[in-house]
């Protein structure tokens, strides 16, 4: 279902212009509602909601990666330097100095942006790959440093995050297991599928666009292709902060594994698996990856040949994606029937 | 100290030397950026350890048989690969890499375990002394096999057929089509040359510590540092570069704590990144 | 008699637009044969895809012979060791070697094709080349690197030689140089497949000559015959000849 709106985006303009707003945005409330109901409807064990509070999590992660690869084009391989950073900064002010989460959030993206901002300037003048390999060492560097730093818990992490507690109308609303979880985790999706739906139309999103699909011609046409890689870059870092203050509380803890490429993997074919500038691609992605986790596991070694093995039989296979396979499906269908 | 500390950063640094000479001409050819790299190293690693634990050969055996293991992995690699190297979609074929060797790591560790490992190499018990500076048999081995690697490839792309092909195809492989070279087999040749490499330093530079199926990811950061901080192409300044990194590492690790140095190195290399985006010893 | 080269309604797509559209011509043994015409009248386009060569993507149909040969499904450097050799146009030599670098790395295929050229032939051929050897073609003047390129194509043993453009750039006295360097070469038997957009000065040379305009050849004859066509003379050789 969510497969099949998924395809639909693809296609883009058409299928927007034929559905009229008010319907789309009825359709889009119905979608949100099915899938708050979705464990519900699935049985409600604690696994099942385990399952669904880590799809959003994980999925919310990998919208980051997917602002920067779907629409600038590039290979950000630091993603996990920002996940990390979201969870550690909410983690250790937390644990340490007793904040609330909402605070603590908002220190996340202030450290995030920091960070991203630092990456993409020092990048600034650099050439394609040079971006990808500086973002990948900061993230393999940065596991070495937390591992070994005793102020950020070494090798141990930080442990006993309290529970995620939220001011509510008469009161707070405290998440003590995963199905209260739920419904935080889900709001945090569904506004992150909405910035990213509106920075799709946004004038930083088609300029990026551009840049990816002719950076000459976007020079030639006034865009700064550098101005524009930064902006998209720095946008993209909170998203997957977030990702990560949701997981810090989630876990309640934090270890050096956040920065591991197991996470790196994740993200990437969590876009590239279903096809990339799908406003659900990571969505479904993350559903598929974290559900063979979860609920299929071969073990750990196993699941990261599971993990390589996706990416790489995608990119070998079908560079567009589940998408592009249906796609070339339908063509094979409707050309047999002719 | 001093010494000691300069004696073991040479050894350190033609390590990197032989783990970043075949990455260079890769890149500069084909413009090929190859995550798996570290994974290949590891793999050369790998295999030297289980031909002689395993069916007790000599080291001198197990070392050529880890590099052709390590050559066949790389023709299959780069034959999967062959499209996207040709169309030059350099997104994918990073990501290609990425997942390559996310898959050799899995698949070692299922195949040799998760435990830490020793190779056994004799040339490792042979202590030698330089004044106060205590090296071995191993080290001198590493400093050598990288000086007649970086001489043989200097030779090869400047004097021979080959080289000249490679050059070719590096600078306009559409024009290199014209003068009858087959892009796709010089870009086998040099991944299958950088994956030897990688293999190569893995199974000399293996035995100086204990070798686990994880590691890798550290080596292709300092191989891309060698790579960038010389200038893409750039063969002598990857040595130079490549010992200039070992030098820095042994230096730092003699007054800070080691784990941090390549954390060190790479803040050196966002800094010279923003100065100089095309490399240190790039012309202009 | 059967043609060397033999191109049927060859066709070439960018994308949506057809950039030649549906072009045969022949090219016999020993025979000069000229493609002339506006720019962007699709001459270089024509050229590419019979050597089954292009920067860009285009879609290629229709069939290229080469004597007896279909070659048309070909790769660039096959059609190349068969001795279908192209000189593109514009850049056309390795910048970053030096002359006998260019020379060297062209290795004649084992089954030679046409007559081979060592390195010291070509330097027969191109004697200003002999002083240059040494020198990175990065340096050279756009005269000797039309030599060097064409010098390189002939070490490639070619039964056919295609020529883009190897007068564009370069000075008048140049261009009677290089195009009697070529003639030379066609009277020696090589034959000459000849990209010219100085009509005039492709009509020096050549036996045959097609027009080609917007894709399609709208006049073929003899070099003799061409001078007298009116259209020609007309279109090309009023006032934009030389």
């Amino acid at each position: 279902m969510t497969a099949d709106l998924a395809t639909r985006e693809t296609t883009g303009a058409p299928a927007a212009r034929r559905v009229p707003t008010p319907l789309r945005a009825l359709l889009w409330v119905v979608l949100v509602a099915l899938a708050y109901l979705l464990p519900t409807l699935l049985g409600g064990s604690d696994r099942i909601y385990t399952t669904v509070v880590l799809v959003a999590i994980f999925a919310i992660m990998s919208y980051g990666v997917d602002v920067v690869l779907s629409y600038l084009g590039e290979v950000s391989l630091g993603h996990t330097l920002f996940w990390a950073a979201g969870a550690y900064t909410t983690a250790i002010l937390a644990v340490r100095s007793g904040w609330s989460p909402i605070p603590a959030l908002l220190a996340s993206v202030v450290v995030t942006v920091v960070l991203a901002l630092l990456l993409g300037l020092a990048t600034l003048r650099t050439r394609e790959f040079v971006f990808s390999l500086v973002t990948y060492a900061a993230a393999i560097i940065g596991l070495t440093v937390v591992q070994n730093t005793t102020a950020l818990g070494g090798s141990d992490g930080v442990v006993g995050v309290p529970l995620l507690e939220l001011p509510a109308f008469g009161g707070t609303y405290v998440a003590r297991t995963n199905a209260e979880l739920w419904p935080i985790a889900l709001v945090c999706l569904v506004l992150v599928v909405l910035l990213v739906s509106r920075f799709r139309r946004s004038r930083l999103g088609t300029t990026a666009l551009m840049a990816q699909m002719n950076g000459e011609l976007s020079t030639a046409m006034g865009v700064d292709v550098r101005r524009t890689r930064v902006l998209v870059f720095v946008l993209s870092a909170p998203i997957t902060a977030l990702a990560g203050w949701l997981y810090a509380y989630q876990r309640s803890y934090v270890s050096p594994d956040l920065l591991s490429p197991t996470f790196l993997l994740f993200m990437l074919t969590a876009v590239i698996l279903p096809g990339r500038r799908l406003l659900l691609g990571p969505l479904v992605g993350a559903a598929l990856l974290t559900s063979q986790q979860q609920l299929a596991s071969l073990g750990g070694d196993a699941d990261k040949i599971v993990l390589g093995g996706v990416l790489a039989v995608v990119l070998l296979a079908s560079p567009t994606g589940l998408v592009g396979i249906w796609h070339a499906l339908v063509r094979r269908v409707r050309g047999s029937r002719r | 100290m001093i010494l000691a500390a300069l004696v073991n950063g040479l050894a350190l640094g033609a390590g990197y030397a032989l783990l970043a000479v075949g990455w260079t001409v890769l890149l500069g050819a084909a413009r090929l950026v190859n995550f798996a790299h570290g994974q290949l190293y590891m793999i050369g690693a790998f295999v030297t350890w289980f031909v002689i634990s395993r069916f007790g050969l000599p080291y001198g055996i197990a070392v050529p048989v880890a590099l052709v293991v390590v050559a066949l992995l790389g023709v299959v690699l780069q034959l999967l690969m062959t499209r996207m190297t040709l169309d030059q979609n350099i997104v994918n074929l990073m990501l290609v890499t990425l997942a390559f060797g996310y898959l050799l790591q899995g698949g070692a560790a299922l195949l040799f375990g998760g435990d830490p490992q020793t190779i056994d190499s004799p040339l490792q018990q042979q202590d030698l002394a330089l004044g106060a500076a205590r090296f071995t048999g191993q080290d001198v081995l590493i400093v050598v096999l990288a000086l007649a690697f970086y001489a043989l490839t200097f030779v090869v792309l400047g004097r021979t057929d080959l080289g000249r092909m490679v050059r070719g195809v590096a600078e306009d492989p559409k024009l290199a089509q014209l003068y009858g070279i087959n892009a796709a087999r010089v870009y086998l040749a040099v991944f299958v040359f950088a994956a030897v490499c990688a293999a190569l330093a893995g199974a000399v530079v293996g035995p100086r510590s204990p070798i686990l199926t994880s590691m890798g990811f550290e080596e292709v950061i300092i191989t891309f540092l060698v790579v960038v901080l010389a200038g893409v192409g750039n063969l002598v300044g990857g040595l130079v570069v490549a010992i200039g990194l070992g030098l820095f590492t042994a230096f730092f690790g003699t007054f800070f704590p080691p784990a941090y140095s390549t954390a060190a190195a790479f803040v050196v290399l966002l800094a010279v990144l923003v100065v100089r985006p095309q490399g240190l010893a790039a012309r202009r | 008699m059967s043609a060397l080269l033999d191109v049927a309604d060859l066709r070439v797509r960018y994308g949506h637009s057809l950039a030649v559209h549906g072009v045969s011509l022949r090219v016999g043994g020993g025979e000069l044969v000229a493609v002339a015409g506006a720019n962007g009248a699709g001459k270089s386009t024509l050229v590419d895809a019979v050597a089954g060569w292009s920067r860009g993507r285009p879609t290629v149909t229709g069939s290229v012979v080469l004597a007896g040969r279909d070659v048309g499904r070909l790769a660039a450097h096959r059609r190349a060791k068969l001795g279908l050799v192209l000189v593109p146009e514009g850049k056309g030599v390795f910048d970053g070697m030096t002359v006998r670098e260019n020379l060297q790395v062209v290795r004649p295929p084992r089954e030679a094709a046409g007559r081979p050229y060592s390195v010291d032939d070509v330097l027969d051929v191109f004697p200003r080349l002999r002083e240059r050897i040494a020198a990175h073609c990065s340096t050279l003047s756009g005269g000797e690197r039309q030599m060097v390129a064409i010098g390189r194509a002939l070490r490639a043993a070619p039964r056919l030689l295609i020529l883009d453009e190897p007068s564009v750039g370069l000075a008048p006295r140049l261009v009677v140089e290089v195009l009697t360097h070529i003639r030379d070469l066609v009277d020696d038997g090589l034959s000459v497949l000849l990209v010219e957009q100085n009509v005039r000065a492709a009509l020096e040379v050549a036996d045959r000559l097609h027009l080609l305009d917007q894709g399609r050849i709208v006049a073929s004859g003899t070099a003799a015959q061409m001078r007298e066509d009116t259209r020609v003379a007309q279109a090309y050789l009023g006032g934009l000849g030389s």
